[in-house]
């Protein structure tokens, strides 16, 4: 059934429609806002604000065929006003990196001595997730967003740019900055895809 | 970049996102610039790293319910449903509910648990969580959505930017939908389950049988009172290790406490911000025509600490050994 389909049966009072939505894309979802806010507490809080966003404004919905990029935007408005709440908490830019001593603080160092004292294959995951979080975080938000979006949500430029009201041509400028900027952070912290596979 | 091509179209090539006329014309343009290579080899570099992240599951359990109310309810009204007696049908059949499971709430230690809390189960009367009758969020709650069938469709959110308060109305809702689950045919609760956050305590939950089942504050200090030194005094009538299979009307209400300690050994745990120590008490009232024994009271609780919910949930312990460390009386 489609989701245009299940919208429909929901409108019609059948709210198991609802949580089959729910089902199909939290997953999707959750992975986006995770990745856009950085925290897995606050990600499934957000998911969970997000859904029920959709629950109460459904109706509002004009192209049920476009219920992902509807729920996207829901998602993005929500750790927006999220983040804008949380705005106290530390961001950091490319020149912090810069100006930070390598030693102390390039993720890379810590990552190997992690793989090197704890053999677990989990462990040694979450270090490369935990230093790919830290990259994205590092980059300006709405750079993020459409990285995100593109890289691993697998949206069309046209659908980033609808979902964020921009025009395609920023979506793809976001883009590039946003990945020129990241692949900065990696040359910094001597992270190439290589060495990525090979901790993997 | 040293040629004339944007960085819009090295992306929409590297991304294989453009007309397929300009697609070729890049590829015969990446031939001969080695700059253009480079930037492409650069960002293929970056996007082929971020793939070493794959999608994490959610571990969020959300489930949306409604229940069906008389079409011919046009204006649904809680506070109304419950004092008139023409609405007790329509108020017995509504279980509007969002069943929320928050898998993880982070512990805020910014939490001012000054606010809203009850001092002490003293004279002094304590502050129930307000109905938030004004907020817009508690507004659709009451009211519900309604539907072109004649059904309307409730949403609970979390109300209060407190994860505490808000763990609090979740929890309510849980035990809500449980109770109603569970004891539909032998319960008539028509209210819902109210919390209090008690100081030095954790959350106090209180169920109400009957017509009048609002919570008021005498009730609430009676809890209160006899939290202070008490023995455990019910004795299960037949402690069912993991099933819970009712055999009479009497029977089920003897395993009240039983189904109730499963309730909250399933659900305590997302009250998250909860320090170990603390505990979550259910104060469970009956209608006094539904006790068969005169010497038994129609009140208990149950009171658990928070560490033994999740030693249970994470399945460090069994039930039969949760069970044990669940404190049940009658009061």
């Amino acid at each position: 059934m489609t989701d245009a389909q299940l919208i429909e049966k929901f409108l019609y009072g059948d709210v198991n429609a609802f949580n089959t939505l729910v089902w199909r894309w939290e997953k999707s979802i959750y992975n986006f806002i995770l990745r856009y806010v950085g925290n897995r507490d606050e990600a499934k809080d957000i998911c969970q604000m997000s859904f029920m966003r959709a629950f109460r404004n459904l109706k509002n919905l004009r192209d049920p065929e476009k219920f992902s990029s509807w729920m996207y935007q829901i998602a993005v408005n929500v750790c927006r006003d999220e983040l804008k709440k949380k705005s106290r908490r530390k961001t950091y830019s490319l020149n912090n990196i810069n100006d930070e001593d390598d030693n102390a603080t390039n993720p890379n160092l810590k990552m190997e001595r992690t793989v090197s004292t704890d053999p677990g294959l989990a462990a040694q995951k979450r270090d490369v997730h935990d230093l790919l979080n830290r990259a994205l975080q590092s980059i300006p938000e709405e750079q993020r967003v459409v990285v995100v979006m593109k890289e691993y949500q697998g949206l069309k430029f046209t659908e980033i740019a609808e979902t964020l009201d921009i025009s395609v041509n920023t979506a793809k400028s976001r883009m590039y900055y946003g990945l020129s900027a990241l692949k900065k952070v990696f040359d910094k912290w001597e992270i190439d895809k290589e060495k990525i596979i090979y901790e993997m | 970049m040293k040629c004339s091509i944007s960085k819009e179209q090295l992306i929409g090539h590297h991304y294989r996102e453009m007309d397929a006329d300009e697609l070729k014309g890049m590829d015969v343009h990446l031939q001969e610039c080695q700059s253009c290579r480079e930037e492409l080899e650069s960002l293929s570099g970056a996007s082929q790293i971020l793939q070493a992240w794959p999608e994490e599951n959610p571990d969020i359990k959300m489930v949306f319910m409604e229940e069906k109310v008389s079409p011919r309810s046009k204006v649904w009204d809680w506070a109304g449903a419950t004092a008139g007696r023409r609405w007790s049908i329509a108020a017995a059949a509504v279980v509007a509910i969002v069943l929320m499971v928050f898998g993880a709430l982070q512990y805020d230690r910014s939490f001012n648990r000054d606010q809203n809390v009850i001092a002490g189960a003293g004279d002094t009367a304590p502050e129930v969580l307000p109905e938030r009758k004004n907020d817009p969020l508690a507004r659709i709650y009451n009211q519900g959505i309604p539907t072109s069938s004649g059904t309307r469709q409730h949403a609970f959110a979390p109300h209060s930017e407190d994860k505490v308060l808000r763990d609090i109305d979740v929890m309510a809702r849980i035990m809500d939908e449980a109770f109603d689950k569970r004891f539909q045919q032998y319960f008539e609760r028509r209210g819902k389950t109210q919390g209090v956050y008690v100081n030095g305590l954790g959350p106090v939950f209180m169920v109400k049988d009957g017509k009048n089942n609002e919570f008021q504050d005498r009730d609430v200090n009676r809890v209160l009172r006899s939290l202070q030194g008490y023995q455990t005094t019910w004795q299960y009538s037949s402690p069912s290790p993991n099933v819970w299979v009712p055999r009479s009307r009497q029977d089920k209400i003897e395993d009240f406490p039983n189904a109730l300690l499963e309730i909250v050994g399933e659900y305590g745990h997302t009250m998250r911000p909860l320090s170990p120590s603390e505990s979550v008490v259910v104060a469970v009232e009956m209608d006094k025509g539904r006790i068969v024994s005169p010497n038994r009271s129609n009140r208990f609780l149950i009171k658990v600490k928070k560490k033994d919910i999740d030693a249970y949930n994470s399945g460090r312990i069994k039930m039969a050994d949760f069970r044990k460390m669940v404190e049940v009386k009658e009061y």
